[in-house]
């Protein structure tokens, strides 16, 4: 594996200068498994190591830190014959008699280790999350699509259907699109299939056209593609027949023909659709 | 019976009286119509069907032996007392008069078109001019029967780029017209779809 390719841990040392810190970061660093950084600030530390020979090991700021209830697994190293301070205050804490070892620092991760991979997972989680909204770029942008999709890969879905003519008028967010439909499942393949297809126009914001804001009840919003495969990843129309049918025609309803048309899809849903309102 | 005289009364007034909603199925001869109607219609379909002599193969197969002379009537109902009008338009052009009648007052119209038409882009023009001329291509769905699964990309990618030369948004869905819910949902592509009015038509 490429070293780069290795999850990074942090260690916050209270003494990240001293002989037995740079001892430590030698040991851990000879493990293969993770890559090993210090790291400033305890909170955002996945292991944390005492130096117990430290003059402030005991400082206030420390002891505040020592009790919050959320500590990573910790490493207390003392000198031999001195474990007054370790027995009583932190029982949880491995104490470690200096000199360092790598067998003794590896024993102790290698314990610690559940909660190390817990946390690596959750980084790789993080790397996934983030890995889909590049690859779903819907999910965090605002979407419109610039045609129907094919409808009948969907089950005859009427909130689909619905939501896919709401998108072609305005844009339209993941979270609210999701609350048309009802589901995610269908809502994902559809647009899935709709980003593959060319046919999902992704917007860096929300924004309302000026027309619709203005009452008119359907906007051109970019010239529409007429045949997927022949526009496929292309941003905008060249198909001289939609520039003919655009440049001979309007796409604005009489707002009482509008409405009448929204009370007679809502009956339809309400009749043909269990559960919906 | 009764019921179905105050029905027939309708069916002679309502395109001229009626302030319903009226969605118009239009299509080639033989081409599913009656059938689509039949499967959403709250009431029995008033049909005006005749003996044909227009039967293809794939129909005689179907055991089909007659064909839409006039227009044919369905209802929704809905539970708040409001109805829609469903209205199946004959196939042939000498009833074109009906169509003149009755198409511009429709709130959606679907064409119905058949996967298994040696001329479907040909027939696509032709109900699709014959609604532009009749300004009836505002709300406009196109559905495909009889399409195989494998057909329904290739059968919509050819389609998209003629439909659209009459309406730019316009959707073209392959549907089952025996399966209510395949042909409601064509209605709602029909009524969502962007409402687009051609400026002049040839």
């Amino acid at each position: 594996m490429n070293p780069s390719d290795l999850p990074t841990f942090y260690i916050w040392c209270n003494e990240p200068k001293a002989k037995l810190a740079k001892s430590l970061m030698a040991a851990v660093r000879l493990r293969m498994t993770e890559s090993w950084e210090w790291t400033s600030s305890p909170v955002n530390a996945h292991v944390w190591v005492v130096d117990g020979a430290s003059e402030n090991y005991l400082s206030k700021q420390i002891k505040s830190l020592f009790t919050k209830c959320h500590k990573p697994p910790t490493a207390f190293f003392e000198e031999k014959n001195d474990t007054e301070n370790f027995v009583d205050m932190h029982p949880e804490w491995r104490l470690m008699f200096k000199p360092m070892s790598f067998e003794k620092v590896n024993a102790w991760l290698e314990e610690s280790l559940p909660n190390l991979t817990k946390l690596r997972s959750m980084d790789a989680d993080a790397e996934l999350q983030q890995a889909a909204e590049i690859k779903e770029p819907w999910r965090k942008e605002s979407f419109f699509l610039r045609q129907w999709p094919n409808m009948a890969r969907y089950g005859a879905n009427l909130q689909l259907t619905m939501l896919c003519g709401q998108l072609l008028l305005t844009p339209m967010d993941y979270t609210k699109a999701a609350e048309v439909v009802g589901e995610e499942k269908e809502l994902d393949r559809l647009l899935r299939d709709a980003h593959n297809d060319g046919l999902l126009v992704i917007e860096r914001k929300t924004k309302e056209s000026p027309l619709r804001a203005s009452g008119v009840t359907s906007v051109f919003l970019e010239p529409p593609i007429s045949g997927s495969s022949a526009f496929k990843g292309s941003k905008s129309s060249t198909n001289p027949n939609v520039a003919g049918a655009r440049a001979r025609g309007k796409l604005n309803a009489p707002v009482n023909k509008h409405a009448k048309t929204q009370g007679l899809m809502r009956r339809i849903l309400k009749r043909f659709v269990r559960g919906s309102s | 019976m009764d019921g179905n005289r105050d029905e027939e009364s309708k069916l002679i007034n309502f395109s001229h009286t009626s302030q319903e909603d009226k969605i118009a199925f239009v299509g080639p001869f033989g081409v599913g119509k009656t059938t689509a109607l039949n499967a959403i219609s709250d009431v029995p379909v008033i049909q005006t069907e005749a003996l044909s002599t227009e039967l293809n193969e794939i129909q005689r197969k179907e055991g089909k032996k007659t064909t839409t002379v006039g227009m044919e009537y369905g209802l929704l109902h809905f539970p708040d007392g409001t109805r829609v009008d469903l209205v199946g338009v004959p196939g042939q052009e000498r009833f074109s008069v009906v169509w003149d009648i009755l198409l511009p007052r429709c709130t959606a119209v679907v064409v119905w078109l058949s996967y298994e038409s040696e001329t479907l882009d040909n027939d696509a023009h032709q109900w699709l001019q014959m609604l532009q001329k009749r300004r009836a291509i505002e709300r406009v769905a196109v559905g495909i029967t009889r399409a195989p699964e494998s057909g329904q990309d290739r059968v919509l990618n050819m389609l998209r780029p003629i439909v659209a030369e009459y309406h730019p948004y316009a959707p073209v869905i392959t549907a089952d017209v025996r399966d209510p819910v395949q042909v409601m949902q064509a209605i709602m592509m029909a009524l969502t779809t962007p409402y687009y009015t051609p400026e002049k038509v040839a």
